[in-house]
């Protein structure tokens, strides 16, 4: 069990949880402040979640039968609602709420961002993956919970989570960004059964929380919270959710083990409660410590400058000073050179 | 046990509702009619785009 690739993966899922983060805070925090927050985050909060909800002694599989092998609940919940509390002391982007009203902030590159997103979805097949282990003889592939699988479940669940998100998002959002976002809402809201869902089940699974994820990103700023990237509809949001069908569609289902009780609704319910307010708590707290001392938010004048410009001193997006249409003064050598429709 | 794909190397894994052929048939008309519903959908988005421009 203790291979070097187990080691790496949850190495991994740690700096997930400050990726998670990262997104939606972009264009107004302190990079020293996201630092503290994501080390806090990838080596605390997070391992406290893992322990209750992934180890064979965690309090959350010994009493409550707690599932989840792909981490929606331990990852992404946590990091999701962290990230909410984050978001509350940071405040909105600059221009993000004039009289109230949401404004679309547009990013430097649409196609870097979908380019970004889709790596994201393939590296999720080897993440997943990598998150089982192969016990070799007869015993083959179990699930961190030694239940038995193997790769093509993981796999076929994953894909079919990708696909449904995609559909979900696009028909409540009919926006590109979001659509490819579809594609992590789909595969986070069916991680945490990756290893029992019909792959039928996830599909529709996803599907509709495509749609509901987007619902619930505009409930979200309608509160007036701006999260840049959708991070907490998407993972936190998502992966809260994505435990509790857990209960939904498997309760009953037994866990390997001694005394380890079944699958259930509410112990899922409670789950994923104790994952939303394990991330939140300590999000909203260290966040509030740092803006007391003002070391979170950047100043007024290099947010409107921008970062890039004051701190790094570089220009990254220099295409953006480009107009999306310039006549070319090279002529068009398939053109015809005669006037038509003459 | 299990769907068509359910087995990689010799392991044997366990679905949702495996035991119940009535339950897959329904996950697989559901599956239809999602990509139904999204052909609709688009078809639907085409049309309104389109107008637009009238």
């Amino acid at each position: 069990m203790g291979t070097g690739i187990f080691w790496a993966a949850f190495a991994l899922f740690g700096a997930t949880t400050g990726s998670i983060l990262s997104g939606a805070v972009i264009e107004r925090i302190l990079v020293s402040a996201f630092l503290i927050l994501t080390v806090f985050l990838g080596s605390v909060v997070w391992i406290l979640a893992g322990a209750w909800g992934w180890h064979p002694d965690g309090w959350l599989l010994t009493e409550l039968g707690y599932h989840d092998v792909g981490a929606s609940g331990v990852v992404h919940a946590v990091a999701g609602f962290f990230t909410l509390g984050v978001l509350i002391n940071l405040g909105a982007r600059k221009g993000k709420f004039i009289d109230g009203i949401a404004q679309t902030i547009a990013p430097h590159s649409l196609p870097m961002t979908l380019i970004g997103l889709m790596m994201i979805i393939f590296g999720f097949f080897g993440f997943l993956g990598g998150c089982i282990i192969f016990n070799g003889g007869e015993t083959g592939w179990t699930t961190i919970y030694n239940n038995p699988t193997n790769l093509s479940a993981f796999a076929f669940n994953t894909l079919m989570g990708f696909a449904g998100g995609v559909i979900g998002c696009y028909i409540a959002s009919r926006d590109p960004f979001w659509t490819m976002s579809g594609g992590l809402v789909g595969i986070i809201s069916v991680a945490a059964a990756l290893d029992m869902y019909d792959p039928g089940l996830a599909f529709i699974i996803a599907t509709c929380m495509g749609v509901v994820a987007v619902k619930f990103a505009k409930f979200l700023e309608n509160l007036g919270i701006d999260d840049a990237v959708g991070a907490v509809a998407v993972h936190g949001f998502t992966g809260f959710v994505a435990v509790i069908l857990v209960g939904v569609f498997m309760g009953g289902t037994p866990n390997v083990g001694e005394d380890v009780p079944a699958i259930s609704f509410v112990g899922q319910l409670i789950g994923a409660v104790v994952m939303a307010v394990t991330g939140f708590l300590p999000g909203y707290a260290i966040s509030w410590a740092l803006k007391k001392a003002n070391m979170l938010r950047v100043p007024e004048q290099a947010e409107e400058l921008g970062i890039d410009e004051v701190e790094i001193i570089a220009k990254p997006y220099p295409e953006a000073n480009v107009p999306a249409m310039v006549p070319s003064e090279v002529p068009n050598k398939l053109a015809n050179t005669e006037p038509q429709g003459a | 046990m299990g769907t068509s794909i359910s087995s990689w190397e010799n392991v044997t894994a366990y679905f949702s509702f495996a035991d119940s052929p009535m339950m897959l048939a329904l996950f697989a008309l559901g599956c239809a009619a999602i990509v139904t519903g999204l052909i609709v959908s688009i078809k639907k988005h085409e049309d309104d785009a389109f107008d637009d421009l009238k």
